[in-house]
């Protein structure tokens, strides 16, 4: 039962972070991927019999709102988690066999933390436990981060979007009077005010999933480790946004400003992406620019028909997951060199780390050829990522195994391929992926011949010059761009505020004002209590003008 | 037997015996001798006990004061005194025992200790008074003398800034005290005597004075709340105190006037009700996102509780105006974890500063060198944020969603406010956090000892729990 797999995953994932000591961290983390595999192999069996069990755990109910734990499971609810629950296996196993990772018991406790939350996100169709969920899978990124600028960045992206996700569920409670995943259904077609509601989901989505615009805290990333780096593209905020979006989808299929709002973002991602992949230096940058073009895609893709569904992008997300620890590999066979400008000339040393590439890719071809076959819908789509994909493997392979050796002696002394550990899962997952796909057709051969033709004539050889231009490698237009036109403008007009009102008009003003008076009237007092005959004179006279307006009044 | 005591007045009274005994008791903090301060853990926790009690004594679906006591005070002028509770006053009174045995824990390692308990426990006994008050004139009462342990705490652990902030203290609340009084008299001129609050509502007097009376009384309420010019006194108070329980107090201060409006808010609205609430709320909005702003931008930590504090004030505030039962028992399960939050955040914030102050430190990475009190301080952080880990998560929902359905512009900036403050602290918080501006040649700060980490780690556990269930404690 999914209520098992998950109270297991929180369990395991609650008991290695409390219980962690760095001495059993190996141990640890070999426990928790001994364990998280069983669980997957389970949760596929649970899926292959379309196991469905019903299983709702009431919190509370209030006069007005019940909260309710729904761990209901069905076989469309299966299918939407088994990806992320395998790249989350895959990060365990990464997280095991990394030679840089120094708490693997932690990091793997934090992916099964994870995992639960994700199942949970899946399972709910309650909104609050949705917002809940979403949140806490935000923190379980947050802990994941071990860069201190990464995660200050991290945390306001991710603050912001949950807030803009809290305030539309807020507007649709206040209408349905419901927190029932169908009453944001019935906001959409019936509600007041759809199209704000519509405009903060998509705000949360895209803040999550690191569309242009909201792309830096992914950017942040390429601070941390690769794996790490993997895993929170991939298990963490974006999974969370593309469960979100499965889930809300309907809310947009209404609102035409936030279909093309979605088009925009989703067109000028696959654009920023591409062009990242092109002109980074860092393989770092380049695989977060891979993946900017991968989430374009599928907000592009999923929103331009009804009849997509995000469950059928599962294996293409997948399959980019195997192409970011392919580059992985690629580091780790190029001694930690992360530049690209310093590769190239390796290809009759690095013979099987070519192959896993070059199967790796086909498996991305032979996917999207299938789904251009299986639907018409989103078409442009398909055409947009396959083509980028088709210039910017190639380029990549170039730079990497062939052209001119640029490696210094360190490098080129210590090339080695991936060890076996690394390979051989690798292969039996593309193996699986291929087999499962089984699709052949004439067009997967004349992409295949149009890739390798790329490489061979490699026509962006001049790109490669970008790689020398700091302003280019090392500019954060958009990181200054928020600085100028939010950061700024708030931090002035906190200031002015405070200056005006807080000390001028009150302090200098107000209080002083009563503070003089205060003081006025001190001095008044004195004045007629000293011992002098125009004293007694005013005090008498004053006496009498109270008395006579004491008379008229009662009068 | 324990049916047929009157818990109200003990829980009143309970204090005050409690502060009593401080007085009398030999304390030297030099030599160890803490008998002070363990009266107040004993008399704290003796309360909490009893408020336990009154809550089984309640039945929690019914509206209204229950468990009434009635004592006649004088017979001429006839002055019966009446105390009461319901749900929504016990539960604020238990949150404030709670941040009040927090900030307690707070003072155990400064000097000075006994008058500290001696003024906090005659504040614990009075706005447990003030609470429990179903007559206005006890409520006028407990009203007024609550703050004069606040004036004397001010007076004695001010710095060197302490002047103005009494002097502001002692303006804002005169202004206050004398507009309520001018209410009271001219109440019980009209009702002889018979002064239930919960026949406010149904008095029929003169319109005008009726509105004269409604002015004064809502100002005295709105001088204890952080709302534009009144806020003032408040922050100028907390920016010039360190002692953790000293502004625990004066931030519980502004729920007496959330709590007042509470009670006194008219039923029926007519127009001129009507004008003075828009009027009210588009000043309380504009304050919100005003502070909000200034705490974002400004550098004291201090300052940034404040903003926080005062954004949630504001909130209760505007929610009460709705006048929806449904929101207030949701308040009421709000500002239980949100007193508790402040509590705890306030007893950590003194504690760093006291090390650092101690220790010629930077503020900026001192949390990396100390890990409990790093894990305790980020989760209260993250919980005063506003995550799914107390109370707060599905209160702020409700009561968002209330202000969204009356106007929902205003729900709209109150969520805007929210989101600056939360970056506020979160900002607060990752700079002392941030392990690059360590200086890495001065010594590091001393954690929290295991003692106090199992403490908070409870009070951690009562907010985990409050976010499933917040009356959790009565299926115990």
């Amino acid at each position: 039962m999914i209520s098992n797999i998950f109270a297991l995953l929180l369990g395991s994932g609650l008991a290695s972070m409390i219980f962690f000591r760095e001495r059993y961290s190996r141990f640890l983390s070999l426990l928790l991927l001994v364990l998280g595999g069983a669980l997957l192999f389970n949760f596929y069996e649970n899926w292959q019999f379309g196991t469905s069990h019903r299983n709702i755990f009431h919190i509370f109910e209030y006069e007005k709102l019940s909260l309710e734990i729904n761990l209901s499971s069905t076989p469309a609810i299966y299918a939407l988690v088994f990806p992320f629950f395998g790249m989350g296996v895959l990060s365990l196993y990464n997280t095991l066999t990394s030679v840089q990772e120094e708490q693997r018991g932690r990091l793997s406790g934090l992916i099964m933390l994870d995992l639960a939350f994700l199942i949970l996100l899946s399972c709910s169709a309650n909104l609050l436990i949705i917002l809940g969920c979403s949140a806490l899978i935000g923190v379980v990124g947050l802990f994941v981060i071990n860069n201190f600028e990464s995660k200050k960045t991290y945390i306001f992206y991710n603050l912001t979007s949950d807030m803009a996700l809290f305030t539309a569920f807020s507007i649709v409670y206040t209408a349905r009077q419901s927190v029932d995943l169908s009453a944001l259904n019935q906001y959409a077609v019936s509600g007041s005010e759809p199209l704000l509601v519509g405009i903060l989901i998509l705000l949360s989505i895209a803040i999550k999933s690191g569309l242009f615009m909201f792309h830096n805290q992914i950017f942040c990333y390429r601070h941390l480790s690769f794996n790490r780096m993997i895993f929170l593209n991939y298990c963490v905020a974006p999974a969370a946004s593309l469960i979100l979006l499965s889930k809300m989808s309907s809310v947009f299929a209404n609102l035409d400003t936030c279909r093309l709002l979605i088009y925009g973002l989703a067109g000028l991602s696959i654009l920023y992406g591409f062009l990242g992949a092109l002109v980074y230096d860092n393989i770092k940058e380049k695989a977060l620019s891979l993946n900017v073009l991968l989430w374009g895609f599928i907000y592009g893709y999923v929103i331009s028909s009804p009849n997509i569904s995000v469950v059928s992008l599962s294996w293409l997300v997948l399959l980019f997951y195997l192409l970011n620890w392919w580059l992985q590999l690629v580091i780790r066979s190029f001694s930690d060199e992360i530049y690209i400008s310093k590769m190239g000339g390796t290809w009759q040393r690095l013979i099987l780390l070519q192959l896993m590439g070059a199967v790796l890719v086909f498996g991305i071809l032979q996917r999207l050829c299938v789904m251009a076959d299986t639907t018409q819908d989103g078409q442009v789509w398909l055409w947009v990522l396959s083509g980028s994909i088709l210039i910017v493997v190639p380029y990549l392979f170039v730079q990497i195994f062939y052209g001119e050796n640029h490696c210094d002696e360190r490098v080129w002394a210590f090339l080695q391929n991936p060890k076996f550990h690394s390979w051989f899962p690798f292969f039996v997952i593309c193996g699986l992926i291929l087999f499962h796909c089984g699709y052949y057709s004439w067009s997967l051969g004349v992409a295949v011949l149009f890739m390798l033709g790329l490489s061979w004539l490699n026509p962006l050889r001049f790109v490669a010059d970008i790689y020398e231009k700091d302003e280019v490698q090392l500019a954060e237009f958009f990181e200054r761009m928020y600085e100028y036109i939010i950061v700024a403008p708030i931090n002035i007009l906190g200031r002015i505020l405070w200056l005006t009102v807080d000390f001028l008009l009150i302090e200098r003003t107000i209080i002083n004002s009563f503070s003089n008076l205060t003081e006025f009237l001190i001095r008044v007092s004195k004045t007629i209590h000293t011992p002098r005959a125009l004293a007694y004179i005013l005090m008498t006279a004053f006496g009498l003008l109270m008395l006579f307006f004491l008379v008229q009044v009662q009068s | 037997m324990i049916e047929s005591l009157s818990l109200l007045s003990v829980i009143i009274f309970l204090p005050f015996v409690g502060m009593l005994f401080a007085l009398s008791s030999k304390s030297d903090e030099s030599i160890g001798n803490h008998n002070a301060f363990n009266v107040a853990v004993f008399t704290v926790c003796a309360n909490l006990v009893l408020i336990m009690r009154i809550f089984y004594n309640l039945d929690i679906s019914k509206s209204g004061l229950q468990l009434v006591e009635r004592f006649n005070w004088l017979e001429n002028p006839n002055i019966d005194i009446i105390l009461g509770a319901d749900v929504f006053s016990v539960i604020i009174i238990m949150a404030v025992h709670l941040a009040f045995i927090i900030g307690l824990y707070g003072i155990k390692r400064q000097p000075r200790q006994k008058p500290l308990v001696v003024f906090g426990l005659l504040f614990l006994s009075l706005i447990t008074g003030f609470f429990l008050a179903g007559d206005i004139f006890s409520f006028y009462i407990f009203f007024e003398a609550m703050l004069f342990p606040l004036f004397m705490l001010i007076g004695i652990y001010g710095n060197i800034r302490r002047d103005g902030a009494i002097y502001r203290f002692f303006l804002y609340n005169f202004l206050g005290a004398a507009v309520l009084f001018l209410a009271v008299i001219i109440l019980y001129n009209h009702q002889e005597g018979k002064l239930a609050i919960s026949h406010f509502s149904n008095i029929k007097i003169d319109s005008k004075i009726e509105y004269f009376m409604l002015t004064s009384i809502f100002i005295s309420f709105l001088s204890r709340i952080p709302i534009w010019p009144f806020h003032y006194w408040i922050s100028s108070i907390s920016s010039s105190i360190r002692n953790p329980l000293v502004f625990i107090i004066t931030n519980i201060l502004p729920l007496t006037g959330i709590y007042g409006f509470m009670r006194f808010l008219p039923n029926g609205m007519d127009m001129l009700s009507i004008f003075y609430i828009s009027a009210l709320e588009i000043i309380a909005v504009i304050t919100m996102v005003f502070i909000a702003l200034i705490g974002f931008t400004n550098r004291d930590a201090q300052y940034k509780f404040f903003s926080y504090i005062t954004v949630y004030y504001i909130m209760y505030l505007l929610a009460l105006l709705n006048h929806d039962s449904f929101t207030e028992i949701n308040i009421a399960f709000s500002c239980f974890s949100y007193l508790i939050v402040i509590a705890a955040l306030e007893f950590l914030s003194d504690y760093l500063y006291f090390e650092q102050e101690e220790k010629g430190l930077n503020p900026d990475g001192i949390l990396c060198s100390v890990p409990r009190i790093s894990f305790v301080y980020s989760f209260f952080i993250l919980a005063a944020v506003g995550l799914p880990v107390s109370s707060l998560f599905v209160n702020n929902f409700l009561i968002v969603s209330n202000l969204m359905s009356k106007n929902l512009n205003i729900g709209l900036l109150v969520v805007v406010s929210q989101t600056l403050v939360s970056g506020a602290l979160l900002k607060n918080l990752y700079r002392l956090k941030d392990r690059s501006r360590l200086n890495q040649d001065k010594p590091c700060i001393g954690d929290i000892r295991r003692k106090t980490y199992g403490f908070l780690i409870v009070i951690m556990l009562i907010l985990l729990m409050s976010s499933f269930k917040p009356l959790w404690f009565l299926e115990m």
